[in-house]
């Protein structure tokens, strides 16, 4: 059983809303990278393998971070990025795995950030995938099972989809 | 004043903690802050808070090694788990190890007040 594309919707408007104070917006279509964006991801082992990856442009991760530090946005530092975004990861990632059957383990989460770059998920591929415009621009979570055998999900930019940023 | 010690390996979770407190009504807190179950156990020795707000999932010790560590040495002081994770699963484990509650991220002001108000 695995959460539907509702489930993670719902999960991740509700910690929006009460993080930000601002539910996003769904949108249809699955996250395309932006030139420049944040990823995130928490990895979940056990009774279900595989990770939830929350992807944005940097000014939504500043956005995001100057929400939770209670700053104006801009002037948070790298590290509270990376935090803040960690966090976030941290909260859809645990929410969404009340959800999968257990018993399961979260990882702590990693941050990442630059231009071009791919992250590859051996052996996983997407279940859910849910696209939201919050703020100055959107925000994507992706739930990748992981299936002994299956092909490698990458998480990369194409030119043929890239996004704006 | 009620001393209470907010561990989370997220600095901007433990100043969201700090900020609904405050939301909470929970006003003249003396609040200080730890970012794992380690540098915790080093805060509680020093400054023994009345609470202990933990997030669960940390490096080096987690929040249930903390809580275990606490009542292997005999420490009853009063503990609450504020984590992203609410399985019925761990919640049992959480209140078998001796936590008097857990918070589930993302909370409000209302969770916070029903949670604390019997402690403090």
């Amino acid at each position: 059983m695995e959460p539907s594309l509702d489930d993670v919707a719902a999960l991740t408007t509700q910690i929006c809303a009460a993080v930000l104070g601002v539910p996003p917006e769904h949108l249809p279509g699955s996250p395309v990278p932006a030139r420049t964006q944040v990823m995130a991801c928490v990895q979940i082992s056990g009774g279900w393998q595989g990770a939830v990856v929350i992807t944005c442009t940097r000014s939504v991760a500043e956005a995001i971070a100057a929400s939770m530090f209670a700053m104006d946005p801009g002037t948070t530092s790298a590290a509270e990025l990376d935090d803040a975004m960690g966090e976030m990861a941290n909260m859809i990632g645990g929410n969404i795995k009340g959800r999968l059957p257990g018993p399961s383990q979260l990882s702590l989460p990693t941050v990442a950030e630059g231009r071009d770059f791919s992250a590859a998920f051996p052996g996983a591929h997407p279940a859910v995938e849910v696209l939201f415009a919050l703020g100055p621009g959107t925000l994507g979570v992706q739930v990748l099972r992981q299936d002994n055998g299956a092909p490698a999900h990458s998480h990369e930019r194409s030119a043929a989809s890239a996004g704006p940023d | 004043m009620k001393k209470i010690l907010v561990v989370d390996d997220s600095r901007a979770m433990r100043m969201i903690v700090r900020r609904t407190l405050r939301q909470a009504g929970f006003d003249g807190l003396d609040v200080q802050e730890a970012g794992d179950g380690q540098e915790a156990l080093g805060v509680i020795d020093a400054w023994a808070p009345d609470l202990v707000l933990s997030d669960w999932n940390m490096p080096n010790m987690s929040g249930l090694e903390l809580l275990r560590s606490l009542r292997g040495k005999g420490d009853t002081r009063p503990f609450g788990f504020v984590t992203s994770e609410s399985t019925p699963e761990m919640r049992k484990l959480a209140s078998d190890s001796g936590a008097l509650f857990l918070i589930a991220k993302p909370f409000d002001e209302d969770t916070f007040r029903a949670a604390l108000q019997p402690v403090l």
